[in-house]
């Protein structure tokens, strides 16, 4: 592909920006730690092309497999929901960061906090997709986009 | 499988793009307010502004982790290209995607454990997430240049094109379906944290790491007495406060000396960097009145300086437009009694758009510059 200068001053500022953020973390290196903070940056990279694309590749097959075709849409929109919700909030359902002394950090029922909200994804992605079905059902010649 | 098109990579890639300008944006006031450059006279002024952007960079952040997620999930098998790169160029479009991918999951990533207090790693975190941050918008700004034409033509495809209808009919999810599901798990998301900033919704925050009004005297607490080392001197009757610097009558006043002064009171609320924030009323003497007292000049920036023994948050700036806020207070009541002591007893800073770790507690010594 051919490539104009919009792409070329794109690399030169943008890893100007890059050698920037790796000199700032280098010369405050006793708070930023730069080789600890490359390994958690090259760790998040591995865990998810190693690990989470794979796994969730794995399940969306087996959802294929498992589940008609009429529920596969909310069955799909349901586990994409959860899955994020529970992963985004994890450290704070499972109140990692808590602290003896202070009480006021992470003070609520978190267990129960991700069922409700759960509970509630799930009606309403199912809601959803079984109505978008309704509308626009399978081998109709509507279109899917 | 047809989700996975140039379309939807677009219209996700924009969704992020727009994130992390706002992410950006709100990032650098919360920096620049922290570390001011000689330009920079951060105002009193209005006194919420600091509350808004920290509550809408925490919030953002919390948002977008599904836009991520969704967006690494639609390019993945592009991971597995052959050949590897086509010529220059392109490789270096494929290597700026390792700063890209690791830098936003990164930043993400350590910026809700940090608001969740979860911190399993060796660096102090704001200076990591501020670098951090170079790295992932440089990688950005040249994603998006070798990227632009790309998503021009996805945005301009009319839906159901080229790969949507044309495509054979196929159970699941649609792309407007995907999409979908990806905005209800960030309305989720977002439905159930934004309650810790915005105190009227706190009954639906069931999943957010703080609440508005649980805490000594119904105020949430970050830095607790005991974790910052202060229970001894903090109920020591010897304390007192001392005005030195840069003035001619310096002062040393007991706490008694400081409850005989005139009393006033202000409603401030509590802006916490990791973007909770909680209302509060404050009782105490204005700062200004003490300087004055000291003979210090009306343009006079100070320092105000904690019991706290070390740490990056012991003492805070306080510039010549805070000083002289009719609402700066040196505290010693929150809503009607005596500061407890993780709140800052026997005095602590409070005043209007200054960021929770710029509110000094435990406030033992003004040094006026």
């Amino acid at each position: 592909m051919k490539r104009g200068p919009l792409f070329w001053s794109g690399v030169a500022i943008g890893w100007a920006f890059i050698a920037a953020g790796a000199v700032g973390m280098i010369a405050q290196a006793r708070f930023a730690k730069p080789s600890e903070t490359a390994l958690w940056i090259a760790g998040a990279v591995l865990a998810h092309d190693a690990l989470v694309a794979p796994i969730v590749i794995v399940i969306a097959h087996a959802l294929r497999r498992i589940v008609a075709p009429r529920w596969l849409a909310a069955a799909q929109a349901g586990l994409i929901g959860s899955a994020i919700v529970t992963i985004a909030t994890l450290p704070i359902v499972l109140r990692l960061g808590r602290r003896a002394d202070n009480p006021s950090l992470l003070p609520r029922a978190y267990g129960t906090g991700l069922a409700v909200t759960l509970a509630v994804v799930w009606l309403v992605m199912v809601t959803a997709a079984l109505r978008a079905a309704r509308r626009h059902p399978l081998g109709s010649d509507s279109e899917s986009g | 499988m047809r989700l996975r098109d140039e379309r939807t990579a677009a219209l996700l890639g924009v969704a992020l793009g727009i994130s992390v300008l706002i992410l950006m944006a709100t990032g650098l006031v919360s920096h620049l307010i922290q570390h001011p450059p000689g330009w920079l006279t951060w105002p009193a002024r209005p006194a919420n502004t600091y509350r808004v952007t920290q509550g809408i960079h925490v919030a953002a952040g919390i948002a977008t982790v599904p836009l991520l997620l969704a967006k690494l999930f639609v390019i993945y098998p592009k991971l597995f290209v052959w050949p590897p790169a086509r010529d220059i160029p392109h490789l270096i479009e494929r290597l700026t995607l390792f700063p890209l991918v690791g830098g936003t999951l990164f930043m993400l990533a350590s910026g809700l454990w940090n608001v969740a207090g979860f911190e399993p790693w060796g660096f102090f975190f704001p200076v990591a997430h501020y670098w951090g941050s170079f790295i992932t918008i440089g990688a950005l700004i040249t994603h998006v240049a070798a990227k632009a034409a790309v998503t021009r033509r996805g945005l301009s495809r009319p839906a159901g094109g080229a790969g949507g209808a044309a495509a054979p009919e196929e159970a699941g999810l649609s792309r407007r379906g995907f999409i979908g599901a990806i905005a209800a798990a960030s309305a989720a998301l977002t439905v159930t944290t934004i309650g810790q900033t915005v105190s009227p919704l706190r009954r639906l925050a069931l999943l957010a790491p703080r609440d508005p009004k649980t805490g000594p005297q119904g105020v949430p607490v970050n830095k607790t007495a005991r974790a910052a080392g202060v229970i001894a001197a903090a109920t020591d009757s010897a304390w007192r406060l001392r005005i030195e610097g840069n003035v001619p009558a310096p002062l040393e006043l007991s706490l008694e000396d400081v409850r005989a002064m005139t009393a006033h009171t202000a409603d401030l609320p509590i802006a916490c960097v990791q973007g909770w924030s909680a209302p509060a009323r404050w009782r105490g003497v204005r700062l200004a009145d003490v300087l004055d007292r000291a003979g210090a000049s009306p343009d006079a920036s100070l320092r105000v300086e904690s019991l706290q023994p070390a740490g990056q948050y012991r003492a805070s700036s306080v510039n010549r437009l805070h000083a002289r806020d009719r609402d700066t207070l040196l505290a010693y009541d929150l809503h009607g009694a005596p500061l407890h002591l993780d709140h800052g007893y026997p005095l602590r800073l409070i005043g209007p758009n200054r960021p929770g770790v710029m509110q000094t507690k435990w406030v033992t010594r003004l040094v006026v510059e």
